[in-house]
């Protein structure tokens, strides 16, 4: 999803990542008791809006990981989703409805009651088509979705038909069909409430949101320069450390150089960063694989590729990590269709993946080789992956004997709605990504080889995959994931995009801060668990 | 200098920013890409919202129309708003201070320094002191912005400590750096140009007169050489000045200061129209007026430039 948006800024020391969830509030009493107090900064970009709802990029999800508190969180070994707002999420026997209770005396910032009814308006006024907000598309599963959408002409309802609020502590959501990963959507900021304040004057409130989370705004969010935060006092969940937490806004290397000038307690490593960070600051760099699969899309509408064993000699033919090592340090190589951190990730699951010169040759042969010029398309302005497309390029020559050629396309094409991915005329492979919304291996099947997947811009048509994914979709959440690998298992062996790597969360930080913990299974930084060092006698260790 | 004068002058500034607007929206908007499409990255957002911010922002119409709807905006204050939503308008009030500073700064750097480095090398012309200058003058010119920013944030900011790197969050000492990245060069120039203004005017009857009266060299330098120097010293000035207005947008960048040249730069990159059509309108307009007062000044310090 946001896929190509973070993909775009490889090679700066910013990631953009994705998704959603919150911290602290699930279980609570688990966390080694540390000292509170202290403030610490941490590198940010600059977020579209601080409107949950009406967000849909890394900057923002990372401020809303301490401003809300999410219905469910991920638990850090399965990436299952596990209760945090919600006190029990239950699903019925048919599937379609589930019931989510909420913990109660949860109070928003300014002290307004967190209800069922704060969940049903927000859910309703999202997704109501008019208002336009960028995650509307998330409640498409809920019924009466259409009502609020029509395809011409003004809604004549504003309700979603699909919610029902039984008491101030549960409400109900009823699907269209059944969905066995709704749970793990409602991890997602899309699903956050919102106070009454918001509807009284929603650009106010952009300004300087109210949220239910352990940190409230301190002040009002300061365009490119920084969002201040402070403890919320009145939390109810697990509070945070530090009394106030500066979220930095930096464009490009800025970040990196403050941090070296010892102005920025914590910042992001991308790979033009990481060899001098592994270097220099080895002691508190931490490498995490995180949520965003990097790939290399094939054309199925080209007849050059429409035979797997091509597909898979091209996989084979590349050494990933010789080309990780020399340039794209911040990935590792990839080895099933999602990255590590999503529940139902397989290590090793992917056969032709692992680099091996002669199968590839075999291959090639058996598929009566390949004709012509292999175009392989990329987009410019970024040298970083211009020299590993040389790379990858160089290797199917040496090892395939193709004839290459390299393409880079402007970036505003690249990713336009009427440019040559949408509009299906890409020349041959191109580097695509794409960052999940939350860690369930079927966000990274549907939307991507379903039939009707959002970003299926392969072409590719499986029945059996379809209908394998149909029926895990009907299954409960633990039966499903199952049924979901063997769909993965399905493409591992046709092959329809070349995985490449996965996107490494990365973070260095000084000696002024400690205990650093990434959201399980969502690439962001657990905000509320970072301590200050020395901070009104805080212990420096970690918990 | 007549009333007429200055009224034609300032009726000319109609057509200017008439024309300047067109193009660049024509540069924006007929660019291909879909900046809406791009809000969720390669997820597509679902037809309702797509539709709706399209409509908006009236992108669905022909070119022209979209162009009338914005100076119908403009003529009432409007500057628009930028695709995330927020107001062209608000977005400038809050960066113009910013690159107001940076301006200040980099321009007092100019002046200060190319006017001293002209006046020494012109009165130490030929000897190692003029020498010096010359090298160090055709340096500046020379290096580049980004590696002249990068070398001081390197050296005074990482290094030394002495001076913050990035950002505005310690007044005056932000500035410090970045004026002097986008000030040294411009006072190369300005120093190289004005030596050799001072020189021609030192030759000059006049100023050979007054020496043999025997007024102190300082006097001379001073008063007669220095102001009769001025005029072109002064036109390079007002360029510099609303060349600098505009936003400096490498210095912004690598000192992530959030000014106009920032915001144009990602307004460039997002596709954000409104944005860039505003800053666009906003630095033509400085530049329009930046040259205005130039004329009006030369016209006081020399009266011989007439303007009718």
């Amino acid at each position: 999803m946001r896929g190509s948006l973070r993909v775009l800024v490889i090679g700066l020391a910013v990631t953009f990542v994705a998704a959603a969830c919150s911290s602290n509030s699930s279980g609570g009493g688990s966390e080694a008791p540390g000292q509170q107090g202290g403030t610490y900064s941490f590198y940010n970009g600059e977020p579209n809006h601080l409107i949950p709802q009406n967000d849909y990029e890394s900057a923002g999800t990372q401020a809303f990981q301490a401003l809300w508190t999410r219905l469910v969180d991920f638990d850090p070994t399965t990436y299952k989703p596990v209760p945090a707002q919600a006190d029990s999420i239950t699903q019925s026997s048919d599937g379609l409805t589930y019931d989510i209770k909420i913990k109660s005396g949860w109070t928003f910032h300014n002290g307004e009651p967190v209800t069922a009814q704060s969940y049903v308006d927000a859910w309703n006024y999202a997704a109501y088509g008019p208002n336009a907000y960028i995650l509307n598309f998330f409640f498409d599963k809920i019924e009466g979705y259409d009502a609020l959408n029509p395809s011409s002409g003004t809604p004549k309802t504003k309700e979603l038909s699909g919610l029902k609020v039984v008491s101030d502590t549960e409400f109900t959501v009823k699907l269209s069909n059944p969905f066995s990963q709704f749970e793990y959507t409602l991890g997602f900021d899309a699903f956050d409430p919102l106070p009454k304040a918001f509807y009284q004057d929603p650009k106010a409130f952009d300004e300087q949101p109210i949220g239910d989370g352990p940190y409230m705004m301190d002040g009002k969010w300061q365009h490119d320069q920084t969002i201040n935060l402070q403890r919320y006092p009145d939390y109810a969940g697990t509070p945070g450390f530090a009394d106030k937490i500066e979220l930095r806004i930096y464009q490009g290397d800025a970040a990196w150089l403050d941090f070296q000038a010892g102005n920025l307690d914590i910042t992001l490593v991308g790979s033009d960063h990481l060899n001098e960070a592994r270097k220099s600051y080895s002691d508190t760099l931490s490498e995490e694989p995180g949520a965003t699969l990097l790939y290399l899309n094939i054309p199925l509408y080209d007849p050059q590729y429409q035979n797997k064993e091509v597909r898979q000699a091209l996989s084979l033919a590349i050494d990933r990590q010789a080309v990780m090592n020399a340039i794209l340090v911040a990935e590792t190589p990839a080895d099933d269709f999602m990255p590590p951190p999503v529940t139902g990730y397989r290590q090793g699951a992917c056969q032709y993946c692992q680099f091996n010169a002669d199968l590839a040759k075999q291959k090639l042969a058996d598929a009566g080789g390949f004709n012509g010029t292999l175009t392989l398309n990329f987009y410019a302005d970024d040298t970083t992956l211009e020299q590993a497309m040389e790379a990858v390029a160089q290797q199917w020559h040496d090892n395939l004997g193709i004839t290459t050629k390299l393409n880079a396309i402007p970036q505003n094409t690249y990713f336009s709605g009427s440019g040559p991915i949408y509009t299906k005329k890409m020349t041959g492979p191109w580097w695509d990504g794409w960052t999940e919304d939350y860690p369930s291996i079927q966000d990274f099947l549907e939307p991507i080889y379903g039939a009707n997947g959002g970003y299926n811009t392969s072409g590719y048509l499986n029945k059996q995959f379809d209908s394998t994914l149909d029926t895990a979709n009907q299954q409960s959440l633990d039966e499903s994931i199952p049924t979901y690998q063997q769909a993965d298992d399905m493409i591992l062996e046709d092959m329809p995009a070349i995985p490449w790597g996965y996107l490494g969360f990365n973070t260095v930080h000084d000696d002024n801060v400690t205990n650093l913990v990434k959201v399980p299974g969502l690439d962001e930084l657990d905000l509320a668990k970072v301590q200050v060092v020395g901070a009104s006698g805080a212990s420096a260790s970690a918990s | 200098m007549s009333k007429r004068y200055l009224i034609r002058r300032l009726l000319l500034v109609v057509p200017v920013l008439l024309g300047t607007i067109l193009i660049v929206f024509a540069l924006v908007f007929l660019t291909p890409g879909d900046p809406v499409a791009r809000l969720a990255g390669n997820k597509p957002l679902a037809p309702s919202t797509y539709n709706e911010i399209r409509t908006q922002y009236h992108l669905g119409q022909p070119f022209v129309v979209q162009y009338l709807y914005y100076l119908d905006g403009l003529v009432h204050g409007d500057l628009g708003a930028t695709f995330t939503g927020r107001d062209v308008s608000s977005i400038i009030s809050e960066r113009f201070p910013v690159t107001l500073k940076l301006t200040l700064g980099a321009f007092a750097i100019e002046v200060v320094f190319g006017l001293l480095l002209a006046v020494v090398a012109a009165v130490k012309r030929r000897t190692f002191l003029d020498s010096a200058i010359l090298v160090f003058t055709l340096f500046m010119i020379t290096v580049p912005i980004l590696v002249l920013g990068f070398v001081l944030q390197y050296v005074f900011g990482v290094k030394l400590h002495w001076l913050p790197v990035a950002g505005i969050r310690d007044g005056a000492a932000s500035y410090v750096l970045p004026s002097l990245t986008l000030g040294l060069g411009l006072a190369a120039s300005l120093g190289r140009l004005a030596r050799s203004n001072v020189l021609d005017n030192m030759q000059g009857e006049h100023i050979r007169a007054a020496i043999a009266r025997g007024l102190p060299r300082r006097r001379v330098v001073g008063r007669h050489v220095l102001k009769n120097s001025l005029v072109p010293i002064v036109t390079i000035l007002g360029l510099d000045f609303a060349y600098l207005m505009g936003g400096a947008v490498i210095t912004e960048t690598i000192f992530n200061l959030p000014g106009l040249g920032n915001a144009l730069i990602t307004g460039i990159k997002t596709q954000n129209g409104p944005m860039v059509v505003g800053l666009v309108t906003l630095s033509a307009i400085i530049f329009v007026f930046t040259n205005l007062f130039v004329d009006l000044l030369c016209a006081r310090i020399d009266p011989r430039i007439s303007y009718e």
